[in-house]
């Protein structure tokens, strides 16, 4: 007993249906994706322009480790909490870049906008923290920065 | 095989598919952004498109998979379901050669379990057989696609 059809002649069959139907379908969600985002309180712009960040010059583990001492900023470990916990900058909280929406949002909630704030992940290669901050910067946070070496580079300079 | 089992197995499809896509939609349709994010972690498209790519895929994932459950345009959405699946497994299998350590962006709510690698690939599969079958099968179990075609010819 056949279950699929594998003649190809009769699903071409119906090709134009399927055309019609595939346009509509696409019609139909680009409509409702506009129209959507329009009254979104999470509106994004059509096109993405990357941000760039106040300090876009690279923070060295010396300039960090200044800010540090003063305690006058709050350090964001962006990393997952597994890694935040086999190792973290002392006094940095953790707010994995990839947790979940309104649990993230729960912490971010307790952290003033006006604070200045330093992200961090593993190493210049990670993206977490730059997505952490995009994401602050999104959230209206006024001092956001990246602090590229990471967790490794801080790391590498303590030992 | 049995034509009803065939009819069940239509409709199991239909369902787990369809909610599957209803399920992962929601959430990145109300948070375009994190998806705008993940969509540019692939590195595969200019940055530039990542917003309007983030804000059309989940409702396109939507109606596809409502279509599905509901069975309007049942074959069509199985259709580009199964095209998206492979562009999906395209994209992770290319992050995965490139080395990336990135989050898949396929549902957001669950949180850290959501990595790209080889069980991402291989539950995307899985779809894409499910959906290929839905385009291909001989009956699709009932839909509102069945009910019009039948009043149309009457």
């Amino acid at each position: 007993m056949k279950i699929i059809n594998t003649n190809s002649k009769e699903i071409l069959k119906d090709k134009s249906v399927i055309i019609k139907e595939v346009i509509i379908i696409i019609f139909i969600s680009i409509l409702a994706a506009l129209v959507f985002n329009y009254v979104n309180e999470q509106q994004i712009a059509i096109l993405y322009h990357p941000y760039k960040f106040d300090n876009d010059k690279q923070l060295t583990v010396a300039q960090i480790k200044k800010i540090h001492k003063h305690k006058e900023v709050l350090f964001i470990d962006a990393r997952t909490e597994d890694e935040y916990k086999s190792g973290h900058i002392p006094d940095a909280i953790n707010i994995p870049a990839d947790m979940g929406r309104s649990a993230k949002m729960e912490m971010l909630s307790k952290i003033p906008k006006d604070l200045h704030v330093i992200v961090y992940c593993e190493n210049a290669q990670c993206n977490m923290a730059e997505r952490l901050a995009k994401e602050m910067q999104y959230l209206k946070y006024t001092s956001v920065t990246v602090f590229k070496g990471g967790w490794e580079e801080w790391n590498s300079e303590n030992n | 095989m049995n034509p009803k089992y065939s009819t069940i197995l239509s409709i199991i499809f239909r369902l787990i598919i369809g909610s599957v896509f209803v399920f992962a939609a929601i959430d990145k349709i109300l948070d375009p952004y994190t998806f705008a994010a993940d969509i540019r972690n692939y590195q595969i498209l200019p940055d530039i498109f990542s917003n309007i790519l983030a804000l059309i895929l989940p409702w396109i994932e939507f109606f596809c998979g409502m279509f599905l459950i509901i069975g309007l345009y049942t074959r069509s959405s199985a259709l580009m379901i199964a095209s998206m699946l492979v562009v999906f497994i395209f994209a992770i299998s290319l992050a995965m050669i490139r080395g990336l350590n990135i989050d898949c962006g396929c549902y957001h709510s669950i949180g850290n379990s959501n990595k790209i690698g080889f069980k991402k690939l291989i539950e995307d599969l899985i779809y894409f057989i499910m959906a290929s079958y839905l385009f291909l099968a001989l009956s699709l179990g009932p839909s509102i696609d069945r009910f019009l075609k039948k009043r149309t010819t009457k």
